[in-house]
């Protein structure tokens, strides 16, 4: 997981999608993202009373108030501090459209591919057969409203960065009306821009090996001419470790089978007193 | 993970009552449960899931799913409660909805011309939402989130609220309704009703019981269940 033996590959996601929330004026968050939640929490702490409104889909609370990530509290967290609890259908029918280009959210896909299509729905497993995951959930509403919509991948590899998607949920090339049609993908590897286009790509990450890159990548990008991520600033690294992600809930989406369960206990153990 | 009314649907596994479809917003615990004692038959939701835990014994079983999105379910709630046949949607909206949902039909607007998804009216039979506290004429404070469980009630025939503590008039203790008297059918008095989710102001999710129960296997829910006793009270 080490980029170099400072920064992780979660701590460089991170505060690169940090940087891609910054400018919006509400943030949504999403339910089981932590690595989302960590940025829009960093934009917000570095903007300030500059940066975006967090809204909590768990607790449907909008605030500005600073607070620090949690994976067992958000919802209590979010309520603290926050200037208005919204019913669900009051968020989701009166005031999520109204919104449009000017709140973002991280998607977690299950899949991505080069056209724009995104799949949350179900997941490709290795014996070949299709294994639902969760559901339809808001998704396509997003795509209109969210610009420009954005993606992450903690593992791009050959399933989830793909040609075509198994079943697209949406696909926000082709689901809203006016300018800034684009997906940026934030992934392990790299960041990407998928336009009407096609695909290209950003920047690569530092540690990122040029084999493993083509052979997670569904297209042939020119490796050598895309500039490299920047390396995380040290005021964001320590604002990231100290203040807001003391609890390092960002490594839990990167961490499988035993890794994952120990971190989750130790989560569950220090959260208990958190909020 | 916060007011799912655990405890009443721990009742209807006890009682062998059967449910033929199940209408939640985000499905986790509560209706993980009825899947795992066999009890439910269908599942209307736009999300399935233990959050962190990810699937549980309930819908590593299987499950027979209508899928929903947020607005489908949200609109089709409020076409009940409004009495309407359907609630247009935006096409774009719907694309993989129906490609998913064979029922779902299109409309003509009279208007404007312009082709729209007409969702229909879901209109439970019953709704079972898990309060805070009521008082003794039947009005509910939710406490802590509010969800979509007004609208819920709004859209069912009939509701059912259980609850944490009976008060005897929640405008006296300073408590506000999120449901008045007459939109509750029965009140049932339920305290820890909401484990292992959670009830502000009282009690978090109890997220090490939640983790326990998502790696059990389906055939071992009944006796983790019995370690955990129901409250008798009401």
């Amino acid at each position: 997981m080490n980029m170099d033996e400072h920064v992780t590959i979660a701590e460089q996601m991170a505060i690169s999608m940090s940087h891609l929330l910054e400018d919006a004026e509400l943030v949504q968050l999403g339910l089981m993202s932590p690595l989302a939640q960590v940025a829009a929490l960093l934009s917000a702490h570095r903007r300030g009373d500059a940066g975006p409104a967090i809204e909590d889909p768990s607790a449907f609370t909008v605030t500005w108030a600073p607070r620090s990530a949690a994976l067992t509290c958000s919802d209590i967290a979010a309520q603290q501090g926050s200037v208005r609890r919204f019913e669900a259908d009051d968020w989701v029918a009166k005031i999520m459209g109204n919104l449009t280009g000017r709140m973002r959210q991280f998607i977690r896909a299950a899949q991505i591919d080069i056209t724009g299509g995104i799949n949350t729905l179900y997941l490709p497993t290795r014996d070949g057969t299709r294994r639902r995951i969760a559901g339809l959930a808001g998704l396509a509403e997003l795509a209109d409203i969210a610009r420009p919509f954005l993606v992450y991948l903690p593992r791009q590899d050959e399933r989830t960065f793909v040609q075509r998607v198994e079943f697209e949920v949406c696909n926000p090339l082709d689901s809203h009306d006016g300018t800034e049609r684009q997906i940026i993908l934030v992934s392990d590897l790299a960041m990407f821009r998928i336009t009407e286009q096609g695909p290209e790509i950003l920047s690569v990450h530092p540690s990122t090996d040029p084999n493993e890159f083509a052979a997670r990548t569904p297209f042939a990008g020119d490796y050598q001419a895309a500039p490299q991520t920047p390396l995380p600033d040290p005021a964001d690294l320590e604002l990231l470790r100290k203040t807001v992600d003391p609890f390092n809930i960002r490594d839990i989406e990167f961490a499988v089978g035993e890794e994952r369960s120990k971190l989750l206990d130790r989560l569950i153990e220090q959260e208990s007193g958190f909020v | 993970m916060s007011r799912k009314p655990c405890g009443m649907v721990r009742h209807i596994i006890a009682a062998g009552l059967r449910i033929p479809e199940v209408v939640i917003l985000t499905a986790g615990v509560e209706t993980d449960m009825l899947l795992a004692a066999g009890v439910v038959d269908r599942v209307r939701t736009f999300y399935f899931g233990l959050e962190a835990f990810g699937m549980g014994p309930g819908q590593r079983c299987g499950a027979d799913m209508i899928e929903e999105t947020e607005s489908s379910l949200i609109f089709g709630l409020q076409a009940a409660a409004q009495g309407q046949p359907f609630h247009a949607v935006a096409l774009h909206h719907c694309r993989a909805l129906l490609k998913v949902r064979t029922d779902i039909q299109t409309i003509t607007c009279p208007y404007e011309g312009d082709e729209f998804v007409a969702l229909p009216p879901i209109a439970p039979d019953l709704a079972i939402i898990h309060a805070w506290r009521c008082d003794r004429r039947g009005n509910a404070e939710f406490g802590g989130t509010l969800a979509a469980d007004r609208l819920l009630a709004a859209a069912a025939r009939k509701t059912i609220v259980t609850c944490e503590e009976v008060v005897d008039d929640l405008a006296a203790t300073g408590g506000r309704a999120d449901l008045i008297a007459p939109q509750t059918s029965a009140v049932v008095h339920l305290p820890n009703g909401a484990w292992p989710t959670g009830c502000a102001p009282l009690y978090r999710p109890d997220w090490a019981g939640l983790r326990d129960y998502a790696q059990l296997d389906p055939g071992a829910v009944p006796t983790w269940l019995e370690r955990h006793p129901l409250s008798t009270k009401g």
